[in-house]
């Protein structure tokens, strides 16, 4: 089965397609083929997944262009990365779709939005299969494009459009690295395929320096695509795209590509124990700086959000840690509870009508099914045993405990109790104690079989399947995983300790307990909590002032260096410039007789509109061809005059 | 100072201030006339250099015919000095004093750093072979320019006749008055 | 005489075509089918082209070369020429413009490109820049109602004569150190010449004929005149100079460094890098503040002449032909751009970005093929623009030139933004306000205090479509086949370019040799 996993990317392909170009009818049922399309890649990826457990791998690879003498190929491959991965994909996509059938049902554009769900999974999917990195630099920016289109679906508002931009233009500062980066190793070997980079760099071909510089360029786009921390602003504001958009894109697929691309290259950053600690500290800093800010959010969203970015952070500080495992298995867990997370808040702002935690409360009794999903989503993601979460970030823990620098053990355990106590905090806000607003909890209800199924399906998983990397049953997803890099790479494979299960079952314990306390046992009282610590909550609350300083150095530089080069342009119109440079143009409006206008034009070309020595730079484009060519003739000359200077 | 030397001397200089009056004599009609003179004063170097065809061709082009339709044009299109324009707003005027003295210094300067530097330029080594082997094109006959233009430079010279279609062409079409549609 | 006027076949076809149209045109009727007679020229030199192809050689006294860097050049120009005359089929029709003569400049331009292209010898590489540019800086003024049209023809003409003086004065510096105006003579020569970064004489050569073709492909600092042409000049034409004229300048430019000049390579590479790196971020830059689409245009033109600028740079025969390709891709996604454009100015009688608002709703077709060509120009996957630039990165790469790359990158990345204002008004910015009723009426009824903090919630109660209640002014002009048709090319190539490059890089391989 395996060597039919191309088949995976292309149904949803077949889908977009079909929805784009067919007519009529077929139009009007686009919802129905998205879905079916990524059921049917679903199917094929679950057989793919059982065919390569069993050890099947596949491969295949044509030359797409030849530059010179350097070949482009262009091909796929599976091992049990991406055909796990494949798995969580399709599944979490179909769950997605359905969900969308419901929740999406009489929006504006509810076609389109279908058809871009399916170009979505079909590049994601493609992202996950390419075999070497032109192809995954080229998926990476078709799921960032699709991303950039949800985001912005409801761009009536332009809050949300401008979301969507700042989500693309953020990404892109990280792919800038990650294609510079691609681009060294492609000069350097001669080749994109990632099995030829893994032997060439594992066989001494690169020098250390190049495999650090390479690794961690490469870093940098994951940095932007999974929101780590300094590029992580734009994912808290792609909250304005469609809930359902948020569970699969910025909770489960594509914000996971940058770990993704870190595991995938593993071989290579395994070799660099440089670019291992960076991974490693951006994602332990993440990981608790995020969290801290999701203690403080409103937005249920924006909380699942900022939680979003804090366990990408764990994936990295897993995979910086040296654990290939505990990055992968926790990317796998958390695809399943984040995403549970996100469609179950999406089933109470349907019913509600709100974002804000402090309008709901009260909507347990009225919302069983989805606050026991929700439920099972936040003990999972909490960390409590037997739920996946609990398996993965022991297993990241654990690797950070046994890494050459412990202190990331001690941030990610701190982030552990965060983590279990803005959770508990906004399950608390969100379903039990007093409707804070009666009109909208009397009316909350459940939305139908369409939106509980998924529910249901990813509350499974998001409990289950932690069992697959258990230690119960002797880590069977480590020895699947592992055989996903060639032979010789170094992977850590930390002892299991009892003190790291144990601190991190108690850190899980005292974040609920503590969280519990505060909101259900009412030890103390919101406000006098947010008193006693103004400064610090002012800080989290503007979420460390982070997007005022970008909006400074970055928004307000442009602009103002853009105003500089425009005040070059056409601005300043000087009164200066003298009365006679005028008359060129003057006369030329005035008789629109070219020979006049030629011949003026000449007369004051030369001579007469020139400037003050400080006042020349300034003045370098005001539109007048006299000046044009006085600028013309000096910087000719004076370059002139600089090189034989120079000489 | 031989007598070729310093009667190239006089005609560069005649040239020179022609053309510096060429841009800066507020008529037209005398800029124009000032052309004429630098033009004249650029076939007396041809002659000088013993390119007498250059020279005749260099009169009779540009003087006899391309000064001539200037000055016609410039007759028939009837405006004769170049009028100033809107008054410069106050705060410009204050400082225009100053700005005047550099507005005509600054493109002298410029000129004067050019020519400085390729002044500085040809009295360098550089020039190749050509200082032991002269130009063999100084001094052709007009029967050798002849042969060249037909033999050698034959496809240039073609391509030369479809730019000045295309010149008469624009100027046609740019300068025909309007009729309204 | 009849086997020497076989390698000039297609530049004839150009010329007769040139002069049928003109004299069709006399009189004062108007002629049918004037443009698709025009339209004919370039067809028919393509196809002359083709017979051309199987008689490499040099003709004319040297005069005339046909090699594949001249067969790529001239395929460029005419598939140029014939897109912008499909252009111009409809434009012609709502603007004063006298369409004889524009056709014929349009036709002898094309000529005059044609014979840049396909010389190793800089008096003819010159003739056939000042053929190119006197038709052009008539057909810049074209429109002689517009005052914006006439100005940029006058500015265009005073600064093109100017830098035309300097590329002679150049030519005539090379000629004196090395005796002759034939490139591989002149690289012979220089060849043998010891100290060349002594000779003083060859540094001012270098600077002069470098500013002769800087200007044309407007580098910084010899680009002002760029913004104001293309501002005003008909649209055609704004096209024209963008592709056509930096085309072909580019092949001369090419022609003279690496036919002529590489012994001096280590003259002008610095200069050229420092050039390259500003012109690209002082392009981008000053194209964030605009609010003219061809103005716009005009300032990423700069931006995209200094993207092109770095595969010189580089110099090796891998950044050349990745050089070639980006020109190629360059020409359809900025023909692409400009039919665009045509299309919306004829709507909406305005050329500012605002007058694309609202397109993705009234014309989706126009509005996703823009969205793509500028995702092109920016460099985005999978189109030709990402291919060419991923070429030129991966030859600056290679060639130890990661700094430049970084640049190129990172300028590509503040290009999304301004792109991203035409897209903005495309899509996101509906025209408003909308029934209020419509989207607005969900919001309010969920009280939520910022809009924000709404965004995301379903509009479950905000069924009733907006893009009913919107009415849009009724196109007063019907939807133009020809400027239909250019798109469709354009889009085509573009993503052909992009997603099956390897005939394109076969092919620009060998023309980067120049042999």
């Amino acid at each position: 089965m395996a060597q039919w996993a191309w088949l995976v990317a292309l149904f949803p392909l077949l889908a977009f397609a079909l929805m784009e170009v067919a007519p009529g009818r077929l139009r009007l049922r686009r919802d129905t083929l998205g879905t079916v399309a990524v059921a049917a890649s679903f199917v094929v990826s679950l057989a793919v997944l059982v065919d390569v457990w069993a050890g099947a791998r596949a491969a295949a690879s044509w030359q797409w262009a030849q530059v010179g003498p350097v070949q482009i190929p262009m091909g796929w491959q599976v091992d049990p990365l991406s055909a796990v991965m494949l798995v969580v994909v399709n599944l979490v996509s179909l769950m997605v779709h359905v969900f969308s059938l419901s929740y999406m049902e009489g929006d504006v554009r509810y076609g389109r939005y279908y058809a871009i769900l399916s170009l979505f999974t079909f590049s994601m999917l493609g992202l996950l299969l390419v075999d070497n990195f032109l192809g995954l630099f080229i998926f990476w920016e078709l799921v960032g494009l699709c991303s950039f289109v949800l985001i912005g679906h409801w761009y009536e508002e332009k809050a949300n459009s401008n979301a969507a931009m700042k989500a693309f233009l953020t990404t892109r500062v990280g792919d800038v690295a990650m294609l510079i980066g691609i681009l060294v190793l492609f000069a350097h070997l001669g080749t994109l395929k990632y099995g030829d980079i893994w032997s060439a760099a594992q066989s001494g071909q690169l020098s250390l320096d190049v495999i650090t510089t390479a690794s961690l360029l490469l870093f940098g786009g994951a940095i932007g695509k999974s929101a780590q921390f300094p590029l992580h602003v734009w994912l808290p504001d792609a909250m304005a795209g469609p809930t359902p958009v948020s569970a699969l894109i910025h909770a489960a697929t594509m914000v996971a590509a940058g770990v993704y691309l870190v595991a995938r290259a593993f071989p290579l950053f395994s070799l660099s124990p440089t670019a291992l600690y960076w991974v490693a500290v951006t994602g332990g800093f993440t990981a608790i700086f995020a969290a801290t800010i999701a203690v403080v959010q409103d937005d249920i969203k924006k909380v699942l959000a900022y939680s979003t970015i804090s366990q990408l952070g764990y994936m990295f500080l897993g995979l910086g840690a040296g654990s290939l495992v505990a990055g992968s298995f926790h990317l796998v867990t958390q695809a399943f509870f984040k995403s549970l997370l996100f469609l179950a808040a999406g089933s109470v702002i349907h019913a509600v009508h709100t974002q804000n935690l402090h309008e709901m409360g009260g909507l347990y009794p009225r919302m069983k099914w989805t606050a026991w999903t929700w439920m099972i989503g936040a003990l999972s993601m909490a960390g409590i045993p037997p739920l996946a979460g609990f398996w993965s970030k022991d297993e990241v823990l654990l690797a950070a405990y046994r890494s050459p620098y412990p202190i990331l053990f001690w941030l990610a355990l701190v982030a552990a109790f965060l983590t279990a106590f803005y959770i508990t905090r906004a399950t608390w806000l969100a379903f039990f104690g007093t409707a804070r607003d009666e009109q909208r909890a009397r009316h909350a209800h459940e939305s139908g079989w369409r939106m509980q199924l998924p529910l249901g399906v990813l509350a499974l998983l998001a409990a289950g399947a932690g069992l697959l990397g258990a230690s119960w049953f002797g880590h069977p997803f480590t020895h699947f995983i592992a055989g996903s890099v060639p032979a010789g790479t170094h992977l850590a494979e930390p002892e299991p300790a009892g003190l790291v299960q144990g601190l991190a079952l108690l850190a899980a314990v005292a974040g609920i307990a503590v969280a519990g306390g505060i909101y259900g046992g009412g030890w103390v009282s919101r406000a006098s909590l947010i008193r006693a610590g103004r400064p610090l909550y002012v800080l989290l609350k503007r979420k460390y002032f982070v997007d005022e300083l970008y909006g400074w150095v970055f928004v307000k530089g442009t602009v103002a260096l853009s105003w500089l080069t425009g005040a070059f342009d056409r601005y300043i119109v000087d009164g200066i410039v003298n009365a006679v440079g005028w008359l060129g143009v003057q006369l030329a409006y005035a008789t629109g007789d070219f020979d006049q206008a030629v011949i003026d034009g000449a007369v004051n070309g030369v001579g007469q509109a020139v400037e003050g020595g400080g006042r020349l730079l300034r003045r370098a484009q005001t539109g007048y061809v006299s000046t044009y060519l006085v600028t013309l003739a000096t910087a000719v000359v004076a370059v002139l005059i600089l090189l034989v200077l120079r000489r | 100072m031989n007598t070729t030397l310093l009667a190239f001397f006089i005609v560069a200089f005649i040239s020179l201030v022609a053309a510096w009056r060429v841009i800066t004599d507020p008529s037209i009609l005398h800029a124009g006339l000032w052309m004429g003179l630098s033009f004249v004063g650029v076939a007396g170097i041809f002659l000088l250099l013993e390119a007498e065809f250059l020279a005749g061709v260099q009169v009779l082009v540009y003087v006899g015919a391309i000064t001539t339709i200037i000055l016609f044009g410039i007759m028939l299109s009837d405006v004769g000095e170049v009028r100033v324009g809107p008054e410069p707003p106050g705060w410009v005027q204050a400082g225009a004093a100053w700005h005047r003295g550099l507005r005509h210094a600054f493109p002298l300067l410029v000129a004067a750093g050019f020519a400085g530097t390729m002044l500085g330029l040809y009295t360098q080594s550089g020039w190749g072979q050509l200082r032991e082997r002269p130009l063999e094109l100084a001094g052709l006959s007009v029967g050798g320019i002849g042969r060249e233009l037909f033999s050698t430079f034959a496809l240039p010279f073609e391509i030369a006749s479809l730019v000045l279609l295309a010149a008469l062409l624009g100027a046609i079409v740019l300068a025909m008055r309007e009729e309204e549609r | 005489m009849a086997t020497s006027l076989l390698p000039l076949l297609p530049q004839l076809l150009l010329v007769l075509f040139a002069l049928a149209v003109l004299l069709y045109d006399l009189g004062n009727e108007d002629r049918p089918g004037l443009g698709s007679l025009a339209m004919l020229g370039p067809l028919a030199a393509l196809l002359g082209l083709g017979i051309v192809a199987g008689h490499p050689g040099e003709y004319w006294g040297r005069m005339l070369k046909v090699d594949s860097f001249s067969l790529f050049f001239q395929l460029l120009t005419y598939a140029g020429t014939f897109l912008v005359i499909l252009l111009s089929r409809d434009y012609v029709e709502r603007q004063p413009i006298h369409r004889g003569e524009f056709y014929t400049l349009i036709l002898l331009a094309g000529v005059g490109m044609s014979v840049m292209a396909s010389s190793a010898e800089l008096l003819m590489i010159y003739v056939g820049l000042e053929l190119m540019s006197l038709s052009s800086y008539a057909l810049v003024g074209m429109i002689k109602r517009q005052d914006q049209s006439i100005e940029a023809a006058l500015k265009y003409y005073l600064m093109g004569a100017v830098t035309s003086a300097i590329l002679l004065f150049g030519i005539s510096l090379l000629f004196g150190i090395t005796g002759t105006t034939y490139l591989p003579d002149i690289a012979s020569a220089l060849a043998l010449t010891k100290d060349i970064q002594g000779n003083l004489l060859l540094i001012a050569a270098v600077v002069f004929v470098l500013a002769g073709f800087g200007f044309k492909v407007s580098l910084v600092p010899l680009h002002m005149w760029t913004p104001d042409v293309y501002q005003g000049a008909p649209t055609p034409i704004t096209a024209f100079l963008a592709v056509g004229s930096k085309a072909a300048a580019f092949a001369g430019f090419i022609r003279l460094l690496a036919t002529g000049l590489p012994a001096a390579v280590s003259l002008w590479q610095p200069l050229l890098a420092l050039v390259a790196v500003v012109t690209m971020t002082y392009g981008n830059m000053t194209a964030l503040a605009q609010t003219n689409m061809k103005r716009m245009m005009g300032y990423s033109s700069i931006a995209q002449a200094g993207y092109i600028l770095t595969g010189l740079v580089v110099f090796t025969p891998d950044s050349l032909a990745a050089t070639l390709y980006y020109l190629l891709a360059y020409l359809f996604m900025n023909i692409g751009v400009f039919a665009c454009l045509i299309w919306v100015a004829n709507q909406q009688e305005s050329e500012e970005i605002a007058a694309f608002r609202g397109l993705g709703q009234r014309a989706p077709f126009y509005a996703v093929s823009l969205a793509i060509f500028f995702l092109s120009l920016v460099g985005i996957p999978p189109t030709g623009g990402f291919m060419g630039k991923f070429y030129l990165f991966f030859a600056a790469v290679q060639s130890h030139y990661v700094w430049l790359a970084v640049v190129m990158v990172i300028n590509s990345v503040i290009s999304l933004a301004y792109y991203y204002g035409v897209v903005r008004q495309m899509w996101l910015e509906p025209c408003l306000p909308a029934a209020p009723g419509a989207a607005a009426g969900g919001t309010s009824r969920w009280s939520m205090p910022a809009a924000r903090a709404s965004t995301s919630t379903p509009p479950a109660a905000a069924s009733s479509t907006p893009e009913k209640a919107q009415s849009w002014p009724e196109p007063t002009k019907p939807a133009s086949l020809a400027l239909g048709v250019a798109v469709v090319i354009s889009l085509l190539l573009v993503l052909l370019l992009g997603l099956y490059p390897q005939p394109f890089f076969e092919w620009v391989g060998k023309a980067a040799l120049l042999g």
